[in-house]
């Protein structure tokens, strides 16, 4: 059995193994091509995980401006606590959202 | 005169003292040997073989082919005077210091053996440049003209043609009377060099010891920052160190240069001065009165006629008072006071080890006082830091109480409740009044709270306007959709842009509410300047009161507080 660990840039994502029934079934060749493919696995998952989060932040950068514009256009502070629950909410999936603001101060 | 012979008979290219001493005596030596020379060749006849010659050695030199060696030597001796002066001057010492020595030997010694002049016998003329070679030059001088000298002893001998038993036992007689000379000035020149390397001991010793002192004061200071625990260790330290004076004291001036106040003393005759804070004014008849005014050392005998040395009960035994000025860059700042049983414990050598001393303690003072201001300034800056400070956060808690204040007049202006409660499943939203736990911490905290509940995460992030929180917005998302940490970033700065948005809502509405006002109040002032006679300008501003105020009635009273006990019936405006 072949043991090889999907490490890039000293981050470790798993191990791959590979089995063979008979004895000797693994030449120097063959543990050389199969370092090699792993080694480009884990390349491979870890450019995809920085994609991904790449995406999301260029996302959330993108949904930030975008409430951020849309909320210079309102002159109502209720819309803007609407705008901003509802735009936020539906971005990261919630199910609820709520705003509240501190009550005002007695006497002031 | 003196002028004279220090122009011709330089030693300044010399920097050493003992270097130069011994250019004086080589310069000294020459002059003598001139003088002497010059009478003794001009003067005095010669004596030959026993008779009185009629010639002097003058006569004799200038007639060269009859006495070449008596010319050749008159020249010489001059022209080598010259020459070792000359190199003496220009810092070539040890190469001339033999100059002298060979002067006598090529103009007296050689005529006298080669002329066969009776001198020869007892030796005088052939030891003189012997004699002067050891004493200039020592031990050198002594080895390179004995053998000379035991050679030219010979052969002026032999010259001399005597029977050869008269020779033989002349010669071992100057031999034997010369050799006991040549022991003594040995003897001598071992003696003297055995003196100069011992004062070069004692010296050494001195230097050692005032080192000694140096480093203890510079370690005392280093390692005690208070003056006085210093003052008090390099007293006693000096002290111990010099062994001589039994009683050691430091006193500074006062900042108004009036006093000189005790400020360290050794033993108990110390500690008792400086509870009863022994001073003495500066310029007063004392010795530590006159020194911190003359700024210069003073050494007082007591009893002496004039002696400013002024008895002190605590100090009787005292005999010899010695105080050296503390100065620092050219600032009198006190003085080291040491007195001694006996006036001959002190010498001048010990008063430039103290002085040195003195020196050491007056920059250890100065760095201590330095040390101190820089303190006190450093104390007092941090005391404004922090007031500073303390003023910088009063103003920022103003500043978010006013905000919060402001913020809260103009949420009571609102007409409806701004809270709001949205269900992303069913697309409702309602006004919401409940606050949840989340909300309250993350309003009460000022920070993002996420915790789990059910099945859901709850995130809850707080909305601020300059720094003050103003509320907070919850939301709650199912697990199996996780939160990075990019998500709560955006949530922290959709926050912050949504107080921003808002405060700059409030200010626009506030803006226009002011401009409102302002308009108003042109629009009645243009109408009641309108108005023509005092009953129409009244009834103007009344009606335009009540338009603005929306009132139902409006009254103006005109008059002064003397007709309040006749009212006047108003000027209504309905």
């Amino acid at each position: 059995m072949l043991v090889v660990p999907v490490r890039t840039r000293g981050r470790l994502f798993g191990v791959v193994s590979v089995g063979a029934i008979a004895l000797d079934a693994f030449t120097e060749t063959d543990i050389a091509v199969f370092q090699q493919i792993v080694n480009q696995m884990a390349v491979a998952m870890d450019n995809a995980q920085t994609y991904t989060q790449s995406q999301r932040v260029a996302r959330n950068k993108s949904l930030t401006n975008e409430i951020s514009v849309q909320l210079q256009r309102q002159s109502d502070i209720h819309q803007m606590v609407n705008l901003t629950l509802n735009e936020v909410g539906r971005a990261i999936g919630a199910r609820r959202g709520r705003v509240r603001i501190k009550p005002p101060q007695n006497g002031n | 005169m003196l002028g004279w012979y220090s122009s011709i008979f330089d030693s300044s290219a010399y920097s050493a003292l003992t270097t130069r001493a011994r250019a004086q005596i080589t310069y000294n030596t020459v002059l003598f040997l001139v003088v002497v020379f010059t009478i003794t060749v001009f003067a005095l006849p010669l004596r030959l073989q026993g008779e009185i010659e009629r010639l002097t050695y003058v006569e004799r030199a200038v007639q060269p082919l009859e006495h070449p060696l008596f010319t050749f030597g008159l020249v010489v001796f001059y022209l080598l005077s010259a020459v070792t002066v000359w190199q003496t001057r220009r810092g070539n010492l040890a190469l001339v210091a033999l100059g002298p020595s060979v002067m006598i030997y090529l103009a007296v010694t050689i005529p006298a053996v080669l002329d066969n002049i009776d001198s020869v016998q007892n030796g005088l003329l052939l030891l003189l440049p012997l004699l002067v070679a050891g004493l200039l030059d020592g031990e050198r001088g002594l080895l390179l003209f004995v053998p000379v000298y035991f050679i030219s002893l010979t052969v002026g001998y032999v010259r001399l043609e005597l029977s050869p038993v008269v020779t033989v036992l002349g010669l071992i007689q100057t031999v034997i009377y010369s050799t006991v000379v040549i022991v003594l000035l040995y003897l001598f020149i071992r003696n003297s060099l055995i003196e100069r390397i011992q004062t070069q001991v004692v010296s050494s010793a001195q230097r050692l010891q005032l080192a000694n002192i140096t480093t203890q004061i510079t370690r005392s200071m280093s390692e005690v920052k208070d003056l006085d625990t210093v003052l008090d260790q390099i007293v006693h330290q000096v002290r111990d160190s010099f062994d001589t004076p039994y009683h050691v004291q430091v006193f500074l001036i006062d900042d108004n240069q009036r006093n000189a106040l005790l400020v360290a003393s050794t033993g108990e005759v110390g500690k008792l001065l400086l509870e009863r804070r022994h001073r003495l004014p500066v310029g007063s008849q004392s010795v530590i009165g006159q020194v911190t005014q003359r700024q210069e050392p003073i050494i007082a005998q007591v009893g002496e006629s004039n002696s400013v040395h002024r008895p002190n009960d605590l100090l009787p035994n005292t005999r010899l008072e010695v105080a050296i000025p503390l100065t620092v860059n050219r600032r009198n700042i006190g003085a080291l006071d040491l007195q001694y049983t006996d006036s001959a414990l002190f010498t001048e050598d010990d008063l430039v080890a103290l002085q040195a001393v003195a020196n050491s303690i007056a920059i250890t003072i100065d760095n201590a006082q330095l040390l101190a201001q820089i303190e006190k300034r450093l104390d007092e800056n941090r005391l404004l830091v922090g007031r500073m400070e303390q003023s910088q956060l009063e103003v920022e808690r103003l500043n978010r109480e006013l905000t919060g204040s402001i913020w809260s007049d103009y949420l009571r202006d609102q007409s409806d409740n701004v809270n709001l409660d949205l269900d992303f499943g069913d697309a409702s939203s309602h006004a919401g009044d409940v606050l949840s736990t989340s909300i309250m911490q993350a309003i009460g905290n000022d920070e993002v709270v996420r915790r789990e509940q059910g099945g859901q995460q709850i995130v809850a992030i707080p909305l601020r306007v300059r720094g003050e929180v103003i509320g907070a917005m919850e939301f709650e998302v199912d697990d199996d959709r996780p939160l990075t940490a990019d998500d709560f970033d955006m949530l922290q700065e959709v926050g912050e842009r949504l107080g921003l948005a808002a405060e700059n809502n409030r200010l626009f509405a506030t803006s226009q509410r002011v401009a409102q006002r302002e308009a108003l109040v042109n629009e009645i002032s243009t109408r009641i300047q309108s108005a023509n006679g005092v009953e129409a300008t009244v009834s103007e501003a009344a009606r335009s009161l009540r338009d603005a105020l929306k009132a139902t009635r409006v009254s103006i009273r005109l008059g002064t507080l003397n007709s309040l006990g006749a009212p006047v019936p108003p000027k209504s405006s309905n």
